[in-house]
């Protein structure tokens, strides 16, 4: 695009990207991760080149986020993008000024190319969508000849910049005959990331709150699952990786949907390793984001998802995961029809339209919304978010191996778990605040148990590096020339 | 690749002990996955902010116990809090606003302008601040960041609201001279002349610019 374009170039946020703008810090992040495995080590400047030709085809992701009176804004970022080795821990805080005031960070390790996106700019869809744009140009790189970018389907990025950065949530919320999808087996939340915050805060709108299938009060809060937190800005990751054929076989055989059968599977594990003994009388409730884009035909790469719960009361009962499986699918049927959805996104969008909202200044603004994210934090135990089947032209198959999706945490959700899957590959990925790790280990050891191979992955120091005294120096030398760059909100 | 006996899994990093129950593991092979860098930066526990506030404190506290023990004036005590007030916010924002002029001259020019009013009222009201300190203030800020502006006009973007807010303070001026508050004349009338003059040009000149700040600042 040209100068004029780019200088005068703005645009507003989403509705959900309003909320996370207004209520991130530190111990909710709203930062999530993709991140792929290729054949062979990263090579960091042809990854830096794919990158400025990736940013050059969606530029929507070349922007920074500035503040206005009343309501954060888009403008065109300048500055050149960074690619860096990774240094942090995954999906830590998007530092401004290590990013030259990009909100994604893009970086690399070994054979890994990690994409951390803030939730204000993408959801998983639209993030998962530029991340394939920059395999794209990095491969075409190192294997000229073959027009890897091309390749692509072109709905993936070929829409107008309207297009990339429509406001859907506007957009669809109007009654309107969408593609019945509402069967229940629909794809579910493949793609959407959305962790944490509802599109608009539902206690906005205490009507739209999830009506729970054991007659639970509305808005009451959820079971937390305690435990020891670990160290300031730490996150522990453990990943398994199982045979995609493997677990579609099984869910097949219990004849449910895959996102029914995880999100069943996640509840069993926190019953059978948390809930059950801390009882209290308050339901296990999971999120589950909905990727929209599979409902209403948008092709937009800001976030456009929405938020179904899972609530189960589970008090002084002794459910089997048969059980559980059976209650998780009827609820995410029934909440994922169409007509629901629509009104939910509805009543979401009547709430940016409100003009008492609108009129409060930013600074207020940030205040309210906070005390409203902390609300709907209550609401759930934890997340569930499933990226579904990840598809690249078969040309990519030889160099990229695997993709993980990684969640951020929020402080009354210490445990959230990501899913994708990508040719045979299904990544299951925990974030954990807590050191305990009996959720994963029940979750992994129940699905060995089914008869899959499980291999597992995490952020634990190698063995090499625990009990060595130099790596502690090292540390201690890193972060002293971590301090030449200042960890601070940037400016604006 | 290791191997847990115990949750029957394998691990594709070189561990000791399994991230899942913690107990010793097998070796497998010698084929290993490096997914994460092994010491990652973390966010500092002892920010700048703490060590500030605490000095802060300290200070403060300082001061008010001894004035209440000593014949100290209580205004001496309230300036010394305004002036620790002053200095620890202008640290914090140096630091957090490095990259940004506009906003550390506009935040410079507001609390230097309280701080002096603060000062100057505790003894005895000379009205020096308001005569001569704010209009210099509006004047020097203003000069500033238009200077800035004449060598990258593309910074408008950056600088435009920090402008508009340190013209305004000259206009504040103006409006003392007109409510005959201030007492000496000529600087706030320059004050005001030089921010209208300021403004004028802004919005006649760069009028495409002024007004699509306008536009993105303050939409609703
Ligand atoms: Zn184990």
């Amino acid at each position: 695009m040209n100068q004029n374009y780019q200088e005068f170039y703005w645009n507003k946020l989403d509705n959900a990207a309003k909320m996370y703008s207004a209520v991130s810090r530190e111990q909710a992040t709203n930062v999530f991760r993709l991140s792929v495995q290729l054949s062979s080590p990263v090579e960091p400047d042809t990854l830096q080149t794919a990158l400025e030709q990736a940013l050059r085809d969606m530029p929507s992701f070349q922007v920074k986020l500035r503040k206005g009176l009343f309501w954060h804004y888009f403008e065109t970022n300048f500055a050149a993008p960074r690619v860096r080795q990774d240094y942090t821990y995954p999906c830590a805080k998007i530092d401004r000024n290590i990013t030259n005031g990009y909100l994604f960070r893009l970086t690399y390790f070994s054979c890994h190319v990690h994409l951390d996106m803030y939730h204000v700019l993408a959801d998983g869809s639209g993030a998962l969508q530029f991340l394939k744009l920059i395999l794209a140009y990095y491969l075409e790189q190192q294997h000229p000849g073959t027009p890897f970018a091309q390749l692509l389907p072109d709905g993936e990025w070929g829409f107008s910049r309207g297009g990339q950065e429509e406001n859907s949530f506007l957009h669809y919320r109007a009654p309107q005959t969408a593609p019945s999808s509402g069967d229940g087996t629909g794809p579910v939340g493949s793609g959407a990331l959305g962790a944490g915050a509802e599109a608009s805060a539902p206690a906005f709108v205490p009507k739209e709150q999830p009506k729970t299938a054991s007659a639970i009060p509305k808005g009451l809060q959820a079971y937390r699952i305690e435990g020891v937190k670990v160290l300031g800005g730490e996150l522990k990751m453990i990943t398994g990786v199982c045979s995609a054929k493997g677990l579609i076989g099984l869910v097949k055989a219990a004849k449910k949907p895959v996102t029914a059968y995880l999100t069943a599977l996640l509840i069993y594990s926190i019953y059978r390793q948390s809930f059950q003994y801390h009882q209290q009388n308050r339901p296990v409730s999971v999120c589950v984001p909905v990727n929209l884009r599979n409902f209403f035909p948008s092709s937009t790469l800001r976030n456009f998802f929405s938020n179904v719960s899972v609530t189960l009361d589970l008090f002084r009962k002794n459910p089997s995961f048969e059980e559980i499986l059976e209650q998780t699918t009827d609820q995410l049927a029934k909440k994922q029809e169409s007509t629901a959805l629509e009104a939910k996104m509805k009543g979401n969008a009547h709430v940016e339209q409100s003009m008492l909202i609108r009129i409060i200044p930013l600074f207020l603004k940030r205040m309210v919304l906070g005390l409203m994210y902390r609300k709907n934090d209550k609401l759930h135990t934890s997340s569930l978010s499933n990226l579904g089947r990840i598809v690249l032209p078969e040309e990519f198959a030889p160099y990229v191996l695997r993709f993980e999706a990684h969640l951020p945490v929020s402080p009354r959700q210490p445990v959230k778990l990501g899913v994708c899957s990508y040719g045979d590959n299904m990544a299951f990925t925990f974030s954990c605040a807590l050191e305990e790790t009996d959720i994963p280990q029940f979750f992994f050891r129940f699905l060995q148990q089914q008869g899959l191979e499980i291999t597992i992955g995490c952020n634990e120091p190698a063995a090499a590096d625990t009990s060595a005294e130099p790596a502690k120096k090292e540390r201690r030398k890193r972060r002293k020339g971590h301090e030449v760059l200042p960890q601070m909100q940037g400016e604006n | 690749m290791k191997f847990c006996p115990k949750c029957k899994v394998k691990i594709e990093n070189n561990l000791e002990i399994c991230p899942l129950c913690q107990r010793p593991v097998q070796p497998l092979d010698d084929v290993f996955v490096t997914e994460y860098p092994s010491h990652p930066s973390r966010r500092r526990l002892v920010t700048l902010m703490k060590v500030i506030g605490f000095l802060a404190v300290l200070l403060i506290t300082g001061t008010v116990l001894l004035s209440a023990f000593s014949n100290f004036q209580w205004v001496w005590s309230l300036v010394v809090i305004a002036a620790v007030v002053y200095l620890g916010v202008s640290i914090v924002l140096v630091v957090k606003s490095s990259k940004n002029i506009g906003l550390l001259v506009m935040i410079q020019a507001l609390s230097l302008s309280v701080l002096t009013f603060l000062i100057d009222h505790a003894f005895g009201y000379y009205r020096w601040s308001i005569n001569y300190v704010i209009p210099f203030l509006a004047i020097a800020g203003t000069l500033l960041i238009t200077l800035i502006l004449l060598f990258r006009p593309m910074a408008l973007r950056d600088f435009f609201i920090y402008l508009l807010v340190i013209a305004l303070l000259g206009g504040f001026s103006g409006i003392m001279l007109l409510c005959r508050w201030v007492t000496v004349a000529w600087p706030s009338v320059a004050a005001a002349l030089y921010c209208v003059a300021t403004l004028a040009g802004l919005f006649l000149f760069a009028d495409r610019r002024a007004r699509h700040e306008m536009k993105k600042r303050f939409h609703l």
